[in-house]
């Protein structure tokens, strides 16, 4: 299954890699990155019907990652993408509104690996 | 705490003498029957009802029907509907535009008494008062409403007089004379029994009286029945009211929790509603609260939102305070020229008549003149005195704001090293883990061994990095505190800028061997020292330097022009009263979104890591704050920027 994480701090590559390490060998799940929402789009338009799941930061410069779940859901309503928002910001608003904007889960920053993982094995098909 | 609390009922609902209308229609009854054919006058009424309804939910929805009520009354030649529509569009922007709303109301008092239309001129009497008990002048508030209440009974309107009684109550309250508080909520309270009327923003006002008194158990009797009655009319303000109050006492007994669950409820309702002091009351007590109980990220939440309201709702109030004081103050000079006038006449009749009694009346008079004038001084310095204090609490205030946007921003800022530092953490645990189980196994995999002890090392590098990174941000944070402890002296400006220049683009060069750049100065040569403090001025323009030469090597790496050529020019000049440096560059230039943000302290379009967002906002606190000068930026996207320090000889 294809994950696509994007946040604008690139160690998170390292840290999900070396997270997933087991599932990554296992050929379970397999993880793209971007580093910006143009980045994440550019790559869903080449990639897009590989890509099942998004776990997107809300919060980077240029496009946030609000404005990129709305053009996802806008332009690539097949296959369905999961997209899942994180934030730093355990707030209210930004969930609404990405709730609003039709994101399927949210997670607050510090990520808790644990659930996440759980997270994406039920999503396995 | 005293509450900012507001004084008004759905007293606009009870404005219409149309008796044909029932108080109970809701918003939906309303629209179709303005759905219907109707004429013109009865829509205008229609429109002001549904405005009324929507008041107590949402006061934008509020003042849109309004509009649509005084528009379609002006065309139509309906003053009655005008001057009604008037006083609905002053209430339902009384939270976001005081001074406003007070015009629209004393514009619909004037067509009431034009068209003798007294139900009308009671309505605006009292909304007038709202607003100069929102604005604390006891007096004046409290004199509007008395004679709100006199044309109530002079006009035997008694659902009229049940709001006009507890308005009363509420501002005797605010003013904490509870005595006179409780009689006229009691004298309420009874009328609107007989008459069958809500009851939800008087037993807010007993809870009040009864709390002030501490006699808890019965003041939360009172709030909890209005509570119950303002969710049975769905009436968000009294609701907001009632919470916030249940909220208080509960502040006041210690029970923490129990407050911050009412001071909540009555917050969201607030919000709803669009009722800004509403929202202030509330969130004032949540930040109290959760710094009682050592929450510091919940007390921020809520005191940014605190800060805000009292921006919105405090900055009107000041100035039209202020307005209202000038205004008495130039009564008081023209009552003190045209005394000083008729004196002088008097004066001259006197020295005709002439003689001993002359004089001495002469000599009283002047006496009496001069104590006049020592009077309207007073008067002024007084008001003078009050400017001042304004003046001073405005910049507490954006003080205030600014360490509250400050400390946000470090925690957030913080928050994303740590993360990392805990995540690569807990992986390197499991990586040992994994290895030291590794070892028992006799079929051990020693390219996966070698993975392992990589990653092992990757992870404490990452480690290490990121704890500089937070390291950073805390000194960045330091020396943002820490400026303004230099001497000052007489500097020559060319020497510091270009010593900056040198120190800049080196330490570029150290980092990046291959970035060159075509460096120009233009340096006036007989510059007058200025007095600055050398070493806080120079890290504002290597800071500056520095961001020049992250433009243009930025735009040489998007477009790799072979025909673009890196420069970064520095011009300095005499102009009228100082001293002006320019900084330019031909780099990517910036958007007018960044242009707007970019003073702001942790704003950066650097990548993650490289910079803290602080550069720019410390260089120009250092500029402005610490020498009295200037930073302004011009830019134009793809062509470049110019920073223009202007320093004061």
């Amino acid at each position: 299954m294809q994950i696509l994480v994007v946040d604008d701090e690139t160690d998170v590559r390292d840290l999900f890699m070396q997270r997933f390490r087991r599932e990554i060998r296992s050929g379970e799940l397999s993880f793209s990155f971007a580093f910006s929402g143009e980045e994440a789009l550019t790559f869903l338009r080449a990639h897009h019907s590989e890509v099942l799941i998004i776990l997107s930061d809300i919060n980077m410069p240029g496009m946030s990652g609000l404005e990129l779940l709305s053009y996802v859901k806008e332009e690539f309503e097949m296959p369905p993408t999961t997209m899942m928002m994180i934030t730093a910001y355990g707030d209210d608003q930004s969930y609404q509104q990405a709730m609003a904007l039709g994101a399927n889960d949210f997670l607050t920053k510090p990520v808790d690996f644990g659930v996440l993982k759980d997270k994406l094995l039920q999503l396995l098909p | 705490m005293s509450l900012w609390l507001t004084v008004c009922v759905g007293a606009e609902a009870t404005a219409l003498p149309a008796p044909a209308m029932p108080q109970s229609r809701t918003v939906d009854s309303l629209r179709q029957l303005l759905a219907q054919p109707q004429a013109d006058t009865r829509r205008v009424i229609l429109l002001c009802q549904i405005s009324d309804q929507l008041w107590t939910q949402r006061t934008d929805s509020a003042a849109v029907y309004a509009i649509k009520a005084l528009t379609l009354a002006r065309r139509i030649g309906y003053p009655h509907g005008e001057g009604e529509a008037l006083n609905r569009l002053g209430a339902a922007l009384r939270e976001s535009n005081l001074a406003r709303s007070l015009e629209l109301f004393q514009e619909s008092l004037r067509i009431a008494k034009a068209t003798k239309d007294r139900a009308l001129e009671a309505q605006n009497l009292r909304s007038i008062g709202i607003i100069y008990v929102y604005l604390r002048d006891r007096e004046q508030g409290l004199a509007y409403y008395f004679r709100a209440l006199r044309l109530g009974e002079a006009l035997r309107d008694e659902r009229r007089m049940v709001i006009d009684l507890s308005n009363i109550g509420l501002a005797y309250d605010l003013f904490n004379e509870l005595d006179s508080a409780r009689m006229y909520q009691e004298r309420a309270y009874a009328l609107a029994r007989r008459i069958r009327t809500p009851t939800n923003y008087i037993l807010y006002g007993l809870g009040n009286v009864a709390r002030k008194e501490g006699k808890m158990k019965e003041a939360r009797a009172f709030y909890r029945e209005s509570i119950a009655e303002s969710n049975k009319v769905r009436h968000l303000r009294s609701l907001n009211f009632a919470n916030v109050g249940m909220a208080t006492l509960y502040q006041q007994t210690g029970r923490l929790d129990s407050s911050i669950y009412y001071a909540r409820v009555g917050c969201q309702a607030a919000q709803t509603n669009g009722f800004l002091r509403g929202v202030l009351n509330a969130s004032t007590l949540l930040t109290q609260n959760f710094k009682a109980r050592n929450r510091p990220d919940s007390a921020l939440k809520y005191q940014s939102l605190m800060l805000v309201m009292k921006d919105t709702l405090f900055g009107q109030e000041k100035v039209m305070r202020l307005q209202s004081l000038n205004y008495r103050e130039q009564q008081r000079a023209q009552e003190a020229a045209a005394n000083e006038a008729s004196l002088k006449s008097r004066y001259r009749t006197y020295a005709l008549v002439g003689g001993v009694i002359g004089l001495l009346a002469l000599t009283a008079l002047l006496g009496r003149h001069a104590s006049q004038q020592q009077r309207a001084k007073e008067a002024l310095e007084q008001s003078l005195a009050e400017l001042k204090t304004a003046q001073d609490q405005l910049v507490q205030r954006e003080k205030m704001a600014f360490l509250g946007e400050l400390t946000a921003g470090i925690a957030h800022e913080l928050q994303n090293p740590l993360n990392f530092v805990k995540n690569f953490a807990e992986v390197s645990t499991d990586l040992v883990d994994e290895i030291a189980g590794d070892h028992r196994d006799p079929a051990r995999n020693a390219g996966l061994e070698q993975e392992i002890l990589a990653g092992l090392k990757q992870n404490l590098q990452k480690i290490s990095q990121h704890g500089q990174r937070a390291t950073s941000i805390i000194k960045g944070m330091l020396e943002h505190s820490r400026t303004g402890t230099g001497q000052r002296e007489a500097t020559d400006l060319n020497a510091l800028v270009e010593e900056s220049l040198r120190l800049a683009y080196q330490g570029l060069r150290t980092k990046e061997k291959d970035f060159t750049a075509e460096l120009s100065t233009e340096l006036a040569p007989a510059l007058p020292a200025v007095s600055v403090v050398p070493q806080d001025l120079s890290r504002v323009l290597i800071n500056l330097f520095t961001n020049a030469f992250h433009a243009v090597q930025q735009r040489q790496r998007q477009s790799p022009d072979p025909a673009y050529r890196p420069a970064v020019t520095v011009s300095t000049q005499a102009v009228p009263g100082g001293v002006e440096i320019r900084i330019g560059d031909n780099g990517t230039g910036m958007p007018e979104k960044v242009k707007a943000k970019i003073f702001q302290p942790f704003f950066t379009t650097k990548p993650v890591g490289e910079g803290t967002g602080l550069g720019l906002s410390l260089s120009h606190d250092i500029v402005t704050t610490g020498h009295g000068g200037t930073l302004a930026v011009e830019s134009e996207e793809d062509e470049g920027t110019q920073f223009v320090l202007t320093l004061p000889v």
